[in-house]
C-alpha cells in the first residue's frame, strides 16, 4: 500500500527527471524536491494562514479575558476556547492537518531517494521490482528517454560528492574529512527554523521555539553527517526551497535573527 | 518539564527514529547479505562486522577477524582465498589480506574510494579486486597496486580468469575482457602520474543492462544474467553472444550465478521462477518455468549433476532437466547468499536466523549449525 501510493510514484518521478535532464542524480534530487514543494504549496499556505489565525487569537481581548477568568478551571476553559474558535471560524486543527498530510510525503521522499540510489544489494533488490513494465511503457511514450531499467546504476556523483556515501571534504594538511554538506544542513536548518518561527508573547511557546531552533539543526546535521550525501543534499535543497517559499509569501521573520531585540520586545 | 516541551522532545525522537529507519546507508546498518567462500574443508564467512573461518567438518570456529567487531568495518563480500591468504573487502574502502591459518592481518589496501560489494579474485599471485568506485584494482600478493582498470559504473561481480584473460562484468552494462597482467609500457599515466592505468580493454561487450551477479565460465563460454532478466552465453574466443534467454516476466532480475550441469543451464529470477535451458543453444528445456513461490536470489550449486537451489523463503531443493524437484529441507530463514558444497555437505548461510551457517547433507538432514558466540 505504502509502496504503491508513495514510493513507486516517487521513484518513477525521480527516474523520470533523472532521465530528462541527462542523468544527473544530484540535480534530479533538487528538481524533484522543487516539484514536491510546489505540489504541497497550497497545504503550506493553508498551514501558514491557520497558524497566523491561531496566533492572532492569542492576543484577542476575549481570549485573554477567558484565560484569566477560567485559569483554575481547565475543563471550562477548554469549553470556552472551543466556543470562541467556533465564533471566530477557526479550526484549531487546521494548522496541524497540512503538516500531517505532508509528513508521509516527506518520509516517502527520503525513502525513495535512498532506494533509488540503490548503492547496496538490499536497496537494489528493493528498487528493481519498483521499476515495473508499466513505468517502462510510460517512458516509452516520451521520445529521447531510456528504458528505466537501463538507467541502473544511477550516476551517483554530483559536484564533489558520491551521493551514495556520507560526504567529507579532505583538505591537504588536515587528517580528517570535513563534512561540508552536513555543515550546510545545520546552517540552512537553523536559518529555516529561526526565520520561520512566529514571534510569541507566551513564554512556553518561546521556550519551545528556542529548543526547536537548537535541536532541529543538530538532529538534521547528525543525519547528514551519518547517512548518504544524497539525503543531505535533499535536506539542503528542502531547507533552501522552504525559506524561498516563505520569503515569497512574505512570512520570513528576519527580526528573529536579532536575538537581543527580540527579548526586549517580549518584555 | 511542562507537557508541551515533553511532547516536542517525543516528536523529535519519533522523527529521528522514522528517518533513521528510512535510511539503509552507511556502515551502521545491514545493507547486504553474508558472503561465504569454501576452500579445503574450511568456510570463510564475511558477515557484518567480522570475518569467520569455520571448520566445514563440524562447524567449529577456527578464527575470526577482527576479534572484536567494530561498526566502522562491515563485511559482506565473500572472501577469496589462496594457499596462504584470505582477501576480503569491507563496506568502507579497505581491502584486507589475512593469514589463512590464524586470521592475522597481513596488509590493507585503501586506495579505493568506495565499498567492496564484489568478491576479489586471486589468480597466479595477483589479487583482482573490483570496487564500486568503478575501478578494478590488480595488486600483488603484498598489496601493492600493479594496475587498475576503470569501468563506467560500480563493479558488483567477481571477475573470472582463464589462461589468457580476465573477465569483468560490470554494473555499467558491459563485459570487459582484460589481460591478466600488463607491463609498464602497456599502461597509461594515472591521476598521480604513475603508469598504472589500463586505458582500453582487450575487447568488451554491451549486455544492455546492469550485471549484479557473478558470471560462470566453462569451456570458453561465459554465462551471466542481467537485471532485466536476460541470461547470456558468450563465446569468449569468437567474442560474440552464442545465445541469450529472456525470462517470462518482464524485468525479473537475475541475482544468482547460472548453474551448469552436463547438458543444461539453470537459473532463477527474483520472481521465483526457475528456468532450465539447453547449454548449447539456449532453448527452453521446460514448457514453463518451475515456480518456487519465493524469489531466487541465492546462487545454486551442482551436486551429482543436479542443480540445488535455495529460495528466499528457506526452501532448499534439487532439480534436474526432467523438472522433478525434490525438496531437501525448508529452513525458517530468509536465504539470499549463495549455497556452497564442500566435504559432501551443502553449506547454507541464512540472512535472518539465529544460526549464522548451517550444513546439511545431500538428503537435507542437518549436519551442524554455527551459532555465533557473543
Amino acid at each position: 500500500m505504502w509502496d504503491t501510493i508513495i514510493i513507486k510514484p516517487f521513484i518513477a518521478g525521480l527516474l523520470f527527471i533523472y532521465d530528462m535532464i541527462g542523468q544527473n542524480f544530484g540535480i534530479a534530487i533538487i528538481l524533484f524536491t522543487v516539484v514536491i514543494k510546489a505540489i504541497t504549496h497550497p497545504l503550506t499556505v493553508k498551514q501558514i494562514k491557520s497558524s497566523k489565525a491561531m496566533q492572532d487569537l492569542q492576543t484577542d481581548k476575549d481570549w485573554l479575558e477567558m484565560q484569566k477568568k477560567y485559569k483554575n478551571d481547565r475543563d471550562r476553559l477548554a469549553q470556552e476556547q472551543m466556543k470562541l474558535y467556533k465564533e471566530k471560524g477557526i479550526s484549531p486543527f487546521a494548522s496541524c492537518l497540512p503538516t500531517l498530510i505532508q509528513f508521509p510525503i516527506i518520509i516517502g521522499l527520503y525513502q525513495s531517494i535512498i532506494q533509488t540510489m540503490g548503492n547496496a544489494p538490499l536497496q537494489m533488490l528493493n528498487l528493481i521490482p519498483k521499476i515495473t513494465p508499466l513505468l517502462s511503457n510510460v517512458f516509452s511514450f516520451l521520445p529521447g528517454l531510456q528504458e528505466p531499467i537501463s538507467l541502473i546504476p544511477l550516476q551517483n556523483h554530483f559536484l564533489w560528492m558520491n551521493l551514495g556515501q556520507p560526504e567529507r571534504v579532505y583538505i591537504p594538511g588536515i587528517s580528517f574529512g570535513i563534512p561540508l554538506l552536513a555543515i550546510f544542513v545545520v546552517i540552512t536548518s537553523f536559518l529555516q527554523t529561526k526565520l520561520m518561527a512566529t514571534p510569541s508573547s507566551d513564554p512556553q511557546s518561546q521556550q519551545m521555539t528556542g529548543m526547536m531552533n537548537l535541536y532541529m539543526p543538530i538532529l538534521m546535521g547528525w543525519f547528514a553527517y551519518s547517512f548518504a550525501s544524497g539525503l543531505a543534499l535533499y535536506f539542503v535543497a528542502s531547507n533552501v526551497i522552504t525559506i524561498i517559499q516563505y520569503a515569497v509569501l512574505g512570512k520570513l521573520n528576519f527580526s528573529n535573527l536579532k536575538r537581543k531585540k527580540k527579548v526586549e520586545v517580549v518584555k | 518539564m511542562n507537557k508541551k516541551i515533553f511532547s516536542l522532545i517525543i516528536l523529535t525522537l519519533i522523527s529521528a527514529v522514522l528517518i533513521s529507519g528510512c535510511t539503509t546507508n552507511s556502515a551502521a546498518s545491514a545493507s547486504s547479505w553474508p558472503g561465504m567462500m569454501l576452500d579445503n574443508q574450511t568456510g570463510y564467512l564475511a558477515y557484518g562486522t567480522q570475518v569467520y573461518a569455520l571448520d566445514v567438518k563440524n562447524g567449529s570456529l577456527l578464527w575470526k577477524y577482527p576479534a572484536e567487531g567494530s561498526s566502522k568495518s562491515q563485511f559482506y563480500a565473500a572472501p577469496e582465498v589462496s594457499d596462504s591468504l584470505v582477501i576480503v573487502g569491507d563496506y568502507t574502502n579497505t581491502l584486507y589480506a589475512l593469514d589463512k591459518e590464524n586470521g592475522f592481518e597481513k596488509w590493507q589496501f585503501t586506495d579505493a574510494e568506495d565499498r567492496y560489494i564484489a568478491s576479489s579474485l586471486l589468480n597466479n599471485g595477483i589479487v583482482y579486486a573490483p570496487n564500486t568506485d568503478s575501478y578494478l584494482y590488480a595488486l600483488d600478493d603484498n598489496g601493492n597496486l600493479l594496475w587498475r582498470f576503470k569501468a563506467n559504473g560500480p563493479n558488483w561481480s567477481k571477475p573470472l580468469a582463464d589462461e589468457n584473460h580476465l573477465y569483468l562484468t560490470s554494473m555499467d552494462h558491459f563485459l570487459y575482457v582484460l589481460n591478466l597482467n600488463y607491463s609498464e609500457a602497456e599502461l597509461a599515466a594515472d591521476k598521480d602520474g604513475g603508469k598504472t592505468l589500463v586505458s582500453e580493454p582487450v575487447w568488451s561487450l554491451d549486455l544492455g543492462t546492469a550485471v549484479v551477479s557473478n558470471p560462470v565460465l566453462e569451456d570458453g563460454i561465459l554465462y551471466v544474467g542481467t537485471v532485466d532478466g536476460i541470461v547470456y552465453a558468450v563465446d569468449l574466443e569468437k567474442q560474440s553472444v552464442v545465445w541469450k534467454y529472456t525470462v517470462e516476466d518482464e524485468m525479473a532480475s537475475i541475482w544468482g550465478t547460472p548453474v551448469l550441469t552436463s547438458d543444461a543451464v539453470f537459473f532463477g529470477d527474483e520472481n521465483g521462477n526457475l528456468y532450465a535451458v539447453d547449454k548449447k543453444d539456449g532453448s527452453a528445456l521446460w514448457p514453463s518455468p518451475f515456480e518456487t513461490g519465493a524469489s531466487l536470489i541465492s546462487s545454486g550449486i551442482t551436486v551429482d549433476d543436479k542443480a540445488v537451489f535455495a529460495a528466499s523463503d528457506g526452501k532448499i531443493f534439487s532439480i534436474d532437466s526432467s523438472k522433478e524437484p525434490k525438496t531437501l529441507t525448508t529452513l525458517d530463514a530468509v536465504i539470499y547468499s549463495p549455497l556452497g558444497f564442500e566435504d559432501g555437505k551443502i553449506v547454507v548461510v541464512p540472512a535472518s536466523s539465529e544460526a549464522l551457517v548451517k550444513a546439511i547433507d545431500t538428503n537435507g538432514n542437518e549436519v551442524w549449525t554455527y551459532l555465533p558466540t557473543k
